[in-house]
């Protein structure tokens, strides 16, 4: 817990700014980039980290000054001081575990956006610039809520009512050292599904289960300067679609991948995505496939 | 050659040609300051380097959080082509190096021949 304060306190303006708004738009250097959003990752990882041992304390806390407070009204009301104690200990936590919980980021960030800035680093000419969108609040937060579902019976389950969301969390441009022109968008779908039953005890118990459908929709525009483009079928689960330019090849390839959960995806199939378009390449005047 | 003999990219490959700052102790190839790795005390270029660490990385910290800095990146670079993916590479000087990752364009060369390309692109060797 205190490692996670502290790393929010070392914070400069800016990144407390973002922390707070979740939301980072504008052209950035990838390397500046990295370093402006490396110190955020790291308290956002560290606050994930210390949320729940800190919840369980705040928990804790409570039923140990309920407790105090039976045994300082039976024993001497000179204890009286101990179950306040716990009870401003539990109230002191609860305010900051329900603090960083307001303050946290989709794991989306860390895990995905992330790792793809340092790659494009590498892709792209010292300090050329990249445009970035990113939204990091919850994939279900109130303004990605695009509708309510009736409700609807499920085998084991009394009701079901799902409802939707559309989280366009991620986008962004950049020119790359070959002259290639790359844009991404990252996009997930997410149904909540909350789902009612009432268990053998006769109680009424609810739980909420998620599907997601990130879409990763990515478009280069190679030179033919540099690249000749050869036909392949697309690779499973994607689609392509060759457009043939007077400068540029513009290939658009979209990957979509399900998940059971609002876990971030593996940030290598945003790389395939993007691979898928330069697989198809060899360079221009080179005889041969591309094999 | 006379620059960096190391490749820069990740999706596609192109000559770094940067000022040599020193040799690398497992493939010998010449690298600027930024090719060498910091990890293996600037002994290995970032490709050696991320060839023999693999996991667990020096660009992790004791957490497990990736570092995200040049280490990881070759890394990074050097499993996903392990995984499979064969980089283009668009430079103008031959590395036999990369032929383990099937480097496209190299496909076709056979050897240390050279293969001019009007384009700046393709099997040439300076």
């Amino acid at each position: 817990m205190f490692e996670a304060l502290k790393a929010r306190r070392s914070l400069s303006p800016e990144q407390k700014a973002l922390l707070e708004t979740k939301q980072l738009a504008g052209e950035y250097e990838p390397g500046a980039l990295v370093a402006l959003l490396k110190p955020i990752a790291e308290y956002d990882r560290l606050s994930d980290k210390a949320r729940t041992p800190m919840g369980c304390t705040t928990g804790a806390l409570f039923v140990l000054a309920f407790v105090l407070l039976i045994v300082s009204a039976n024993v001497s009301f000179y204890l009286l001081p101990l179950p306040l104690a716990a009870l401003g200990g539990g109230i002191a936590l609860l305010v900051t575990v329900l603090k960083m919980k307001k303050l946290d980021l989709s794991n989306n960030f860390r895990q995905v956006a992330m790792p793809l800035f340092a790659v494009l680093r590498e892709d792209m000419e010292p300090g050329a610039t990249m445009n970035v969108r990113l939204d990091l609040s919850p994939p279900t937060a109130k303004g990605k809520k695009t509708g309510t579902g009736k409700p609807y019976d499920v085998p084991g389950y009394r009701k079901v009512v799902d409802t939707t969301y559309v989280d366009p969390w991620f986008g962004g441009g950049a020119r790359l050292a070959d002259g290639s022109l790359l844009q991404w968008t990252v996009t997930d779908d997410v149904v909540a599904s909350e789902r009612t039953k009432r268990t053998a005890r006769g109680k009424i118990k609810t739980k909420t289960k998620h599907r997601k459908l990130t879409t990763i929709a990515v478009d280069v525009a190679l030179p033919k300067k540099e690249y000749a483009v050869a036909a392949m079928p697309a690779a499973e689960g994607e689609k392509v679609k060759v457009k043939d330019g007077e400068k540029r090849t513009s290939l658009h390839v979209e990957k979509r991948v399900k998940t059971k959960s609002l876990d971030p995806i593996d940030p290598g199939a945003v790389f395939d995505t993007i691979a898928e378009a330069y697989r198809r390449v060899r360079p221009a005047g080179a005889e041969g496939s591309a094999s | 050659m006379s620059g960096c003999e190391c490749k820069s990219g990740f999706f596609s490959l192109r000559d770094c040609d940067g000022a040599p700052a020193g040799a690398c102790s497992e493939c010998g190839r010449t690298a600027c300051t930024r090719h060498l790795s910091p990890a293996s005390g600037f002994t290995q270029c970032l490709d050696c380097h991320a060839r023999a660490e693999q996991q667990p990385r020096e660009g992790q910290d004791a957490t497990g959080e990736e570092a995200l800095d040049d280490e990881w990146t070759y890394g990074a670079r050097h499993r996903y082509y392990s995984s499979g993916y064969h980089p283009v590479y668009t430079g103008s000087h031959y590395d036999r190096y990369y032929d383990t990752y099937d480097t496209r364009s190299f496909d076709d060369d056979g050897g240390d021949e050279v293969e001019a390309d009007e384009g700046g692109a393709g099997f040439g060797d300076s």
